[in-house]
């Protein structure tokens, strides 16, 4: 992919301009404040465009700020593309977000925008197997960068690193794997004692649910088995009270009867025998003689009968109740007590179950079994009632066997979740590092290559050789007398031109095979001396007869350099004018 | 005469899925439940309320839940209540059926058989226990309940189906017929089914979400000597609600947020949503601020587990990074589509540098 021209419709201070760039090597020479850096980042804006969607990140944020035009102008770029396939295309960046980006294929009219929509926005760098991110990574080297590498040995390395695992765009694998690893101390620790990380804890939270859910439901166990107890002793307390009612009745009744049996024991109720029969007597002569021969002569014969019977047993009554004679006071008291006891008797009976009393048979007990029966019922009362007392009390302690179960399905839930996030952390990780492993193993033979081939020249033949180490991707070189030596450890100006080297190696690493990607260069030559400020540009010069290649610099020894080496078809030098300001 | 059947109430179940705080809310809301359906069966002049089983857990039942029974029902009287214990809450010597001093208008079926209990001339409720709580057999085979008057079954039972055999008083619905009575009442399926010869009434308050749909009671009309007219009523307090949220479109957690405030903003009770579509890579989301999204539903539940993220893999498969090489490996590993999805988004973001590698 070339460029053709570049269009300015309004970019930072620039405002309706136009370069027109040659397929070759293209330096543009300017003083401090003739837009440099700015037609350099107005092309990256108009090859790659600017990602389109909510929010801003602060990179973001600080190129609008630099670059949306002074003057309130509409803020777009456009360029017109040579691709590999031949194709021309014209790529216009609406970089406001105002109105659709297009691109557009030259020849045949078609709109190609779908080929290369990235983020919301066409980005040519698509066509290289770049994304605009990885563009500005691998093919874009500004003077920060360079500077960076020459304050900060180690980015060397990390540069490396970073375009091996993300084209530059994002973390290194390294840092990458860190993260994982942090991650998982962080949100999953290790399960074992004393740990207070997530796991641990989550095992712990479980065991302690399992033991609250334990409880709770023995607790239930013994809330319903001591509900039965109760229930238990209060059918027992009910049994034994009908069985002491029953006896107390049959005992009562029997006393009764005993008095009854006694001697003068019923003298109030000797009257009423005699009073029936003195009633029933006449009443049945009359029917008898009435109606005759009818039924009512039956019923007064039957009466007659019945009387005469009643006075029969009268006087045998009393005839044994004539001797021996007792006190009229002593045959009142017997009265009163059969009174007592047929009352008492009559009450028993009702309290006690009709059914007991009717199959009770046997010996009739005594007033001390009845007593000690009558014991056993306040016992057994006094304990029902006792359970009863403590299983209310029990009850307000039960712990809710719903919420035991909750609170152990929520932790289980989580030990679930660690266990599995752990699980795919382990898997993450290890793909994660066996693509490192790999792609180092790929790329550090293909840098190093690239190294071997241009250092030599660039350095003046000082360093001859060069390793990339492919765990770590750290270089090392050495001269003729093979002592190898550190990159990082090399001087400034030396470890800008290797940074610079292991860039234009890593694009041609990282981009689709056939696709050729134009390099954009900012005042990369700042450190360099003379002779190899010349050997880089020659070497820039060779690389663009393959790629196109745009310096920006202010260093007059390039422009000298540049006007007195590049000719009018391939390549171009082009001086601009002084500060824009004042364009 | 009317009726009121109900059944599946589930006093005292556990919600597993509910955080803290949430699930004793929606205990208490079966018990309004049934304070409701016991208002009901007032206003509408009930002759007999018929709970077909399940009322309670006899796993997790608490002691208070035996005397808030006791209260309510002894509050419905003089309306007869009539239980037949289902497998939730099977009869047995521990049953809270047993540890109650049950208000004389409460009638509980204690028999594995149908037994009759009539509640009006000439209409007789038969129903039957669970005694234990599996394994109970078919409780119509071989009934026979005489021709005289309007018999009505009252069971916790499962309707046969063709597929693996129920362990829960499975019958055949040609059975009732068969049997002589006139219609059966359910309980055992929380789903609403009308059959011809049996009815489930579905649960009355949802117990999990799914459980939607026209729920209820159903009151049983007796229409001259055997005519049966029924009417679904629904009890429920409160709303469960299963929702399904494309967030494709939305750039940021705050959206998400939003969308699923907006989705919610008619609702109340309790919500499941489940988020679809995809998110941009960048876009955090928080579970439990996107389960405050809707503070004043009484719970909501985020499932994410849906949700597909937009990692332009097409693209990523093509680079010969490090991060290209995990992508195409990851793709080529016989993993799970959840595995995969889960190991591709946290290797993205562990190489993006986001802040959260879980992203959720």
């Amino acid at each position: 992919m070339r460029i053709e021209t570049l269009s300015v419709g309004g970019f930072g201070a620039l405002r309706d301009r136009r370069l027109d760039l040659a397929p070759g090597l293209n330096v543009i020479f300017g003083p401090n404040e003739a837009g440099k850096s700015t037609w350099n980042q107005a092309l990256y804006a108009a090859l790659c465009g600017l990602r389109r969607g909510r929010g801003q990140t602060r990179a973001e944020r600080e190129f609008e700020a630099r670059h949306r035009p002074w003057d309130g102008t509409d803020w777009w770029v456009s360029s017109i593309l040579r691709l590999e396939d031949g194709r021309r295309i014209e790529l216009r960046q609406d970089l406001g977000g105002r109105v659709e980006s297009q691109a557009t294929d030259l020849d045949s009219g078609r709109d190609v925008r779908a080929e290369i929509v990235f983020e919301g926005s066409p980005d040519a760098s698509r066509w290289l197997g770049l994304d605009r991110h990885a563009f500005l990574a691998t093919a874009c080297v500004r003077q920060a960068d360079v500077l960076g590498v020459a304050a900060e040995p180690e980015l060397l390395a990390e540069h490396l690193q970073r375009a091996a695992a993300t084209a530059g765009t994002d973390a290194t694998a390294t840092a990458a794997l860190a993260r994982l690893e942090d991650f998982r101390r962080q949100r999953v620790g290790r399960d074992r004692a004393g740990s207070g990380r997530p796991l641990r804890q989550a095992r712990e939270s479980v065991e302690r649910a399992r033991e609250r859910l334990d409880r709770a439901r023995a607790a239930h166990e013994e809330y319903l088995s001591r509900a039965r107890r109760r229930e238990e002793l209060e059918r027992e307390a009910a049994a034994a009270e009908a069985a002491a009612a029953t006896a107390a009745a049959v005992a009562a009744a029997d006393r009764a009867a005993q008095l009854e049996s006694s001697p003068g024991g019923a003298p109030g109720s000797a009257r009423w025998p005699l009073i029936a029969a003195v009633v029933t007597a006449p009443v049945g002569l009359l029917l008898a003689v009435r109606g005759w021969p009818g039924p009512a002569a039956v019923l007064g014969l039957l009466l007659l009968g019945a009387a005469a019977l009643v006075l029969a047993g009268r006087l045998g009554a009393t005839r044994r109740r004539r001797e021996p004679r007792r006190p009229a006071g002593a045959s009142a008291g017997l009265a009163s007590q059969l009174e007592l006891a047929r009352a008492e008797a009559a009450r028993l009976a009702r309290a006690a179950p009709p059914d007991a009393l009717r199959s009770r048979g046997g010996r009739v007990p005594t007033a001390e079994e009845v007593e000690a029966m009558r014991g056993t019922v306040t016992s057994l009362q006094e304990r029902a009632a006792s359970a009863r007392g403590a299983i209310e009390q029990f009850a307000r302690q039960v712990p809710s066997v719903a919420e035991a179960e909750e609170a152990l399905n929520r932790a289980e839930g989580e030990l679930k979740r660690l266990r599995e996030l752990d699980r795919i952390l382990d898997l993450t990780a290890g793909f994660l590092q066996r693509a490192q492993e790999e792609v180092h193993r790929d790329i550090a033979p293909s840098l190093a290559r690239s190294l071997r081939e241009r250092l030599p020249r660039i350095t003046g033949g000082r360093y001859l050789d060069a390793l990339v180490d492919p765990a770590s991707l750290e270089v090392r070189v050495c001269g003729q007398r093979r002592v190898w030596r550190e990159a990082s450890l090399l001087s400034q100006g030396t470890r800008e031109q290797i940074h610079l080297l292991l860039r234009l190696a890593l694009v041609e690493h990282l981009i689709r095979p056939g696709e050729r990607s134009p390099i954009l260069l900012d005042e990369i030559t700042v450190h360099a001396d003379e002779s190899r400020t010349a050997a880089l540009l020659g070497l820039l010069q060779e690389l663009a007869r393959n790629s196109q290649v745009v310096l920006f610099t202010q260093e007059l020894r390039v422009a000298e350099w540049a006007a007195s080496h590049l000719d009018g078809d391939g390549d171009r030098f082009l001086s601009l004018p002084g500060p824009i300001g004042e364009a | 005469m009317r009726l009121l059947h109900f059944a599946d109430l589930h006093l005292d179940a556990s919600f597993r899925w509910a955080g803290e705080g949430v699930a004793g809310g929606l205990r208490q809301a079966l018990r309004d439940a049934l304070t409701r359906i016991l208002t009901l069966a007032a206003e509408r002049r009930v002759g007999a309320i018929l709970c077909a089983g399940d009322l309670y857990e006899q796993e997790t039942f608490s002691p208070d839940t035996a005397a808030f029974l006791r209260q309510a029902f002894a509050g419905a009287a003089p309306i007869p209540i009539l239980i037949s214990p289902g497998n939730h809450d099977w009869l047995g010597p521990l049953s809270l059926y047993e540890q109650v001093d049950w208000s004389p208008n409460v009638h509980i079926f204690r028999s594995a058989r149908p037994e009759p209990h009539p509640i009006a001339p000439g209409l007789t409720v038969w129903g039957a226990a669970h005694l234990a709580p599996a394994g109970q057999p078919d409780p119509l085979r071989d009934l026979r309940v005489g021709d005289r008057g309007l018999n009505l079954g009252l069971l916790h039972a499962a309707e046969r189906h063709s597929g693996a055999p129920d362990p829960h008083a499975p019958f055949d619905p040609a059975e009732v017929p068969a049997s002589g009575l006139r219609h059966l009442l359910c309980g055992h399926y929380h789903r609403p089914a009308d059959g011809e010869w049996h009815t489930y009434p579905g649960n009355p308050e949802p117990l999990t979400f799914g459980e939607d749909g026209p729920r209820g009671v159903m009151l049983w009309t007796v229409e001259g000597r055997d005519r049966l007219r029924s009417e679904r009523v629904a009890v429920s307090g409160r709303g469960w609600h299963d929702v399904a949220l494309d967030v494709s479109a939305c750039g940021s957690a705050q959206t998400v947020r939003e969308r699923i405030g907006e989705c919610l903003r008619e609702r109340r009770g309790v919500a499941r949503v489940t988020l679809g579509g995809e998110l941009a890579a960048e876009v955090e989301l928080v579970d439990g601020a996107l389960a405050r999204a809707a503070p004043w539903m009484d719970a909501v539940s985020v499932r994410t587990e849906r949700l597909r993220w937009a990692h332009d893999l097409d693209a990523l498969l093509d680079e010969p990074t490090v991060r290209g090489r995990f992508v195409r490996e990851v793709m080529d590993a016989p993993l799970s589509e959840e595995d995969r999805t889960r190991v591709l988004r946290m290797g993205l973001r562990a190489l993006e540098e986001r802040g959260s590698l879980e992203g959720v």
